[in-house]
């Protein structure tokens, strides 16, 4: 498989509650993106189309100096927690989803612009210049 | 790992030594896959059915009547690709 030509990452704070406990962490969405619309290749040099492609990680900085009861077997050092499966269809809703996409999308798009501006191609205007 | 596939009815994505195809979107929220054994799998952009052992399908919404989003939740080791004639 090809490298997706749109990789980054989008970090967020998520809220987590448990038994009338509510913690707020960090996450971080790590993503690889192939969109369905036509971009400029930066290895290539030239535009090219994609088949939809988005592949997403996403981890949540774990911060044990917080929990008060903690043991000694607990890391003391933030360290990043991977949580992917938190994306499994059902546990966030439709809305969370469809936002994370359309975040990932922006930045992608966003990113298209620069390179197209940096090799001197016409770009596409900004959402706000519409 | 969650990885989306944007995919058309025939299309075939493999799956390690496993692979599906897309047999036929029935609704805007639903879709019937085949695998390579032959069994029939309903997928759905309500839930997720497991497919093998560790991974698992579901659908993207807005499926149209030619294209839907494929969504897959599986381990980083397991490789999931469109397959190119």
């Amino acid at each position: 498989m090809t490298t997706p030509p749109f990789t980054g990452s989008i970090d967020f704070k998520l809220a987590i509650g448990a038994f009338d406990v509510r913690v707020l962490r960090q996450a971080r969405l790590t993503y690889a993106y192939v969109p369905a619309w036509s971009y400029y290749d930066v290895r290539s040099g030239t535009e090219r189309s994609g088949e939809f492609q988005l592949e997403v990680s996403l981890s949540i900085l774990a911060l044990p100096r917080s929990d008060r009861s903690r043991t000694s077997d607990i890391p003391t050092k933030r360290y990043w927690a991977p949580l992917g499966q938190l994306l499994t269809i059902g546990i966030l809703s439709t809305r969370v989803h469809h936002q994370l996409r359309c975040r990932v999308d922006a930045e992608a798009r966003d990113a298209d612009r620069r390179h197209r501006l940096h090799v001197g191609w016409p770009a596409p205007d900004l959402p706000e210049q519409i | 790992m969650a990885l989306t596939l944007g995919v058309k009815i025939g299309e075939v994505v493999d799956i390690a030594e496993h692979w599906v195809a897309v047999l036929s979107i029935d609704t805007r929220d639903s879709a019937t896959l085949i695998s390579n054994e032959g069994r029939k799998i309903e997928v759905s952009a309500r839930g997720m059915t497991e497919m093998v052992p560790e991974v698992w399908i579901g659908l993207g919404p807005d499926a149209t009547r030619s294209r839907l989003r494929l969504v897959f939740e599986a381990p980083r080791n397991i490789p999931i690709t469109r397959r190119h004639d």
